[in-house]
């Protein structure tokens, strides 16, 4: 037997429980409340392969972006030395903390009819159909904050005497960042990719305000799931259950290589 | 191909561009006289000051000599040079830290504002970015990529100038065979010794054959052994390299054996120059004189008679009028228990201000009316009662104490 005090006895395992629980007990129930002799039905009735399968596409579609915009971005951030890049990094930050309804309303001035960009694109005939882009777009909005932050975070770490040495050596700051910034920070940009994607599967708040709830059209998984909630609360558990099982799949095969 | 700098940068340290590599640890033994390591220390808060200095201190006009000297705490510093490299030579960069070796380098590659002119080989560099320059950097940690082979990290160079990569390769793997390590092209940094990875950092700097070599302080982060070896390389490696190379280090031996000229820095000013030959025997700064082991006495000449703190010194050595240094071989100093007698001398009463052991040998700090180190053997120590606080009697024969103008020389 040990004779260091081991933190496991001590009365910091009573909050430690409450969290737990807090966390833990929510997914039980979903699952102890599942009917599995139903569950083919139940799926059917919530529509669950169309939203399912425009979820996948959405926030695949959106991660894709969020890499190839936020990468350079992350990159610019973390080695800009001005105070304009403060001002910049706060901005990039606020839609990670604005109500994602409140996203959506500010979408929907962007890029609907008299919208900021929405205005010109009507006035030359182009008008933002209530389609999967409209749901790229609101998942985009609320998923890069999360990306840009987490790799960024890894470039800062970045030494930068390897930029140094790479720039004395002839590289361009395209090719240091080509080269040597994303290479040594792939895992940064796995575990970022992966938030981005788990925040954009997650997306309710904007996309039903910006891209509203269309089934087939715009009716993501959670989006789905709200709204079988008020036909068949089945549904709704059985929708939900499959999400649960799809993101603690996608974390497993995550974890091993690059989430710790 | 040469090398010729001057002008003035200013340094300010941010907690970004701050490197943290660790200084020389080794040769303590050095810091025996205990005053003038109030220098080192004072130095040291540069490059770890906090952030509340102003992004760059005022320039514009040319500074006044005293916006050059250290700000201590504050931590920012112009530094003033003029400096000239010729073709093949290895020049050695001095001075305590913070004393702007780096920034001087770092200012060499471009990545670092020179308010000046830097001319290579006929060259203005001054307006050039790094990739537009042609330097090599090697810095303490051999900081290789990760994520390449030894052989790609060596023809990372090459490859970023436009070269294929076929040829990049064969030139790498010449490279690479030039510092002994052809037999570990396809390992990765992290399967290479601290030796082996730093024959590659100097393969990879010198790969894309660059008119300026610089290396901040190469060999500080190896064990001795493994130092003693790079060195040796080093050594070899730049005997057949036509361009300028410079050099900062801590060690004394590295400047003795390595390079071709001292050139010491403090306070963002170049003190003083010279062969290692000259530095070793009549060195002009307290600094040199430390790191060769000597002792330097700031001395006034007046009608031939030689004073140090108002004590006249003996000395067979005759020069004129004015400021001079007085140097002292440690080794030249003799410890009695009582007043000796015989032949002309130095005889002072002294109070013994630490003792050091190295081996058979002790190094003795002495202070009073002169501050010197006397090395003695560590049996002396016993016999003498040698402890700190104890009075002892000094002679120092007049044949043995030099004497050289304070200007000039090295």
């Amino acid at each position: 037997m040990s004779v260091r005090a081991s933190a496991v006895r001590s009365p910091l395992v009573i909050p430690a429980a409450v969290a737990v629980a807090i966390l833990v007990v929510p997914l039980a129930a979903l699952l102890v409340r599942l009917d599995w002799a139903s569950l083919p039905a139940d799926l059917r009735t919530a529509g669950a392969a169309e939203a399912l399968w425009l979820s996948l596409r959405t926030t695949l579609v959106t991660t894709l972006l969020c890499v190839a915009l936020g990468t350079p971005l992350a990159w610019l951030l973390a080695r800009a030395e001005s105070r304009w890049a403060s001002l910049l990094r706060a901005l990039v930050t606020v839609p990670l903390v604005l109500p994602p309804v409140v996203g959506g309303v500010a979408l929907l001035l962007t890029w609907g009819r008299l919208g900021l960009i929405g205005g010109p694109l009507d006035s030359w005939g182009i008008t933002l159909p209530y389609n999967w882009i409209r749901v790229v777009i609101a998942e985009t909005f609320v998923s890069l904050p999360f990306y840009v932050l987490a790799v960024e975070g890894a470039m800062a770490a970045l030494d930068r005497r390897y930029d140094d040495i790479a720039a004395t050596l002839g590289a361009s700051p395209a090719r240091t960042f080509r080269t040597v910034a994303v290479p040594l920070v792939l895992p940064g940009i796995a575990s970022g990719a992966t938030l981005a994607w788990a925040r954009a599967l997650g997306e309710f708040g904007a996309t039903i305000t910006f891209a509203g709830s269309f089934p087939g059209m715009t009716q993501t998984a959670p989006l789905a799931v709200y709204q079988a909630l008020d036909v068949d609360q089945n549904a709704a558990t059985a929708l939900a259950s499959v999400m649960l099982v799809v993101c603690v799949a996608v974390l497993a095969l995550l974890r091993g290589r690059w989430l710790r | 191909m040469s090398l010729h700098v001057t002008g003035r940068a200013t340094y300010a340290p941010s907690p970004r561009n701050v490197t943290n590599s660790p200084r020389n640890v080794t040769n303590t033994s050095r810091n025996v006289t205990s005053s003038p390591r109030n220098v080192t220390n004072a130095s040291r808060n540069v490059t770890s000051s906090p952030r509340n200095v102003p992004a760059h201190p005022p320039s514009g006009e040319l500074s006044p000599p005293e916006r050059a000297v250290l700000r201590g705490g504050a931590g920012g510093f112009t530094l003033h040079i003029d400096l000239e490299v010729g073709p093949g030579e290895v020049l050695a960069l001095l001075g305590p830290n913070g004393s702007g070796k780096t920034t001087l380098l770092r200012t060499i590659a471009g990545l670092h504002p020179l308010d000046g002119t830097l001319t290579v080989d006929g060259e203005h560099w001054s307006d050039r970015s790094p990739q537009q320059r042609s330097v090599g950097l090697v810095l303490a940690q051999p900081l290789l990529f990760p994520h390449l082979s030894a052989l790609d990290n060596v023809a990372y160079g090459l490859r970023s100038r436009g070269h294929q990569r076929a040829a990049s390769r064969q030139r790498a793997y010449a490279e690479l065979a030039a510092v002994g390590m052809e037999s570990f092209a396809a390992q990765r940094p992290s399967q290479l010794s601290s030796g082996q990875a730093a024959r590659v950092a100097l393969a990879r700097a010198l790969a894309p054959g660059p008119k300026v070599l610089l290396l901040d302080e190469p060999l500080a982060t190896l064990d001795p052994a493994t130092r003693s070896d790079i060195r040796g390389m080093l050594r070899d490696r730049l005997r057949g390299y036509p361009g300028c190379t410079i050099l900062v280090t801590h060690d004394t031996l590295d400047a003795l054996t390595v390079t071709d000229r001292l050139c010491f820095l403090e306070g963002g000013r170049i003190v003083a120059t010279g062969s290692p030959r000259e530095v070793v025997a009549r060195p002009t700064t307290p600094y040199a004189a430390r790191m060769v082991g000597l002792n330097l006495l700031a001395a006034e000449v007046m009608d031939g008679r030689v004073l140090v703190n108002s004590n006249e010194i003996q000395t067979s050595a005759r020069i004129g009028d004015g400021a001079a240094w007085v140097g002292i071989r440690p080794s030249a100093i003799s410890l009695w228990p009582a007043p000796p007698h015989g032949s002309p001398r130095n005889l002072w009463q002294l109070i013994v201000d630490g003792i050091e052991l190295s081996g058979q040998t002790a190094r003795v700090a002495l202070t009073g009316a002169v501050d010197v180190v006397a090395e003695v053997t560590t049996a002396a120590v016993a016999d003498l009662d040698l402890r700190p606080g104890a009075p002892i009697w000094v002679t120092v024969k007049a044949t043995e104490v030099d004497v050289y103008p304070k200007t000039g020389g090295a």
